[in-house]
């Protein structure tokens, strides 16, 4: 039985540290059993076991750690500006490779998983309309982002 | 109970990279004559950390080949000199780089 929480559902059997874990980037298994401990929440305590003022309290404790979206954002905020100012890790977070000096004869597969897709915006974002007219259909949207992407790639202009 | 909750209490990622008392790593360097002459310094020493007092100072810093120019603004500060100075150059065929010339 699914329960709202902070936006999300949450499996209502899931353990509580375990749901902090999974449905909140950038909080860890540490700061899940720490949040647990201070608001006295026991190890092997379920999510349906909570009241309403527990989850009152929950969202109130987590509001002090960076997690989700902003967790995200700082990431990729600390590694634009190692871009922007060309240190030796930034240049390997834009080539795709290993940033903390691991070989690259092999084996750099997780390196160019991360680097590139997750922590670098698509790059078709920028083209994409929010409130696109309704005229424009999907397919007519599409070719736009097409376009764009094209005129950045190849520099047709 | 559990060690991971024994552990509640722990310094931030940014005091366990070097010890406080050592201080950052530094080279001497001509840095106050550079100033008043506004020459740039020449060095080899890669693994300096970057200090307040060397922004605005061009640096040539070695990459194992010849001596490398780079301006220093206030985001590098605590970046070490040889961050900002490959000493690799990517792989590229011969017939790569004549296709790109024409």
């Amino acid at each position: 039985m699914p329960i709202r929480f902070e936006g999300k559902n949450v499996r209502g059997n899931a353990l509580i540290r375990i749901m902090l874990e999974n449905k909140f980037p950038g909080l860890g298994r540490l700061n899940a059993e720490r949040v647990c401990a201070k608001l006295g929440f026991y190890p092997r305590m379920r999510v349906h076991q909570l009241e309403e003022p527990d989850f009152l309290a929950l969202s109130k404790e987590l509001q002090s750690y960076t997690t989700g979206d902003s967790y995200v954002n700082m990431i990729r905020e600390n590694i634009r500006k190692k871009r922007a100012i060309g240190t030796y890790a930034g240049r390997r977070h834009a080539l795709g490779y290993p940033v903390k000096g691991q070989r690259t004869k092999n084996n750099g597969a997780t390196a160019r998983r991360h680097n590139r897709a997750f922590w670098e915006p698509r790059r078709f974002s920028t083209f994409r309309v929010v409130d696109a007219p309704s005229v424009l259909g999907i397919w007519s949207t599409q070719a736009i982002i097409r376009i764009g992407f094209m005129v950045q790639k190849y520099k047709f202009w | 109970m559990r060690p991971s909750l024994v552990a509640c209490i722990q310094p931030s990622s940014v005091l366990l990279k070097r010890s406080v008392w050592k201080g950052p790593f530094v080279v001497p360097l001509p840095v106050a004559s550079a100033r008043k002459n506004n020459t740039p310094i020449q060095t080899t020493a890669r693994s300096c950390t970057i200090l307040p007092s060397f922004v605005g100072l061009t640096f040539q810093v070695h990459n194992g080949l010849e001596f490398f120019s780079v301006a220093i603004t206030e985001d590098m500060v605590g970046y070490k000199l040889g961050d900002f100075v490959p000493t690799r150059k990517r792989f590229s065929f011969k017939g790569e780089l004549k296709g790109r010339m024409k």
